[in-house]
């Protein structure tokens, strides 16, 4: 993740220490943090405002649920790039996530160093993905 | 009247057996962070196609 221009982070979880957690994740891969929600509505409106190159996004939130705020999101700006960090892991729920467009699907008992891997992964071929593309 | 009871106490029985299979969670099936990794891989492939 580039020095310069930092990439910008929502973060989108009902539990102050899951958040906590992600942020100090984040900024120790040169993120920065754009915004953080407490719940599904506080997420996509978040989302609208601060716009995030990448947005951690739970399941099991109150308000909106992050399978509909993914939905709601993707439908909207097509381009999103949205991971889902949930303990969640129903397979018709990570299915269903991963269809409706989940930029990828981590569940929080990772191992750390293996979250941040999948999560450099995803960026880096969305990165070159929108690079093809242009 | 005893084979009675004995129908009802299984009828019972089964019912309650019922509600516990209802209530357990793990009744849908979950997948492991490596079989979601085989998900999103089969999903890009399908992208690609």
């Amino acid at each position: 993740m580039s020095e310069k221009k930092k990439t910008r982070i929502l973060v989108a979880d009902d539990e102050l220490h899951v958040r906590t957690m992600l942020k100090m994740t984040m900024t120790s891969m040169g993120a920065e943090i754009a915004g953080e929600a407490l719940d599904g509505n506080e997420a996509v409106e978040l989302y609208r405002k601060a716009r995030p190159h990448i947005m951690l996004l739970d399941i099991n939130m109150p308000g909106k649920t992050g399978d509909e705020v993914l939905m709601e999101i993707k439908s909207e700006f097509p381009d999103a790039f949205i991971i889902m960090m949930t303990s969640v892991a129903h397979s018709e729920t990570v299915q269903k996530c991963i269809d409706a467009g989940a930029a990828t699907y981590i569940l929080k008992d990772t191992p750390l160093s293996e979250m941040k891997q999948m999560i450099a992964e995803a960026w880096q071929n969305h990165r070159n993905s929108q690079g093809q593309a242009l | 009247m005893q084979e009675k009871y004995d129908l009802k106490k299984m009828l019972k029985e089964i019912s309650e057996d019922e509600e516990e299979d209802t209530a357990k969670p793990d009744r849908e099936t979950t997948v492991s962070q490596d079989e979601i990794k085989e998900m999103l891989a089969r999903k890009r492939q399908g992208d690609k196609k």
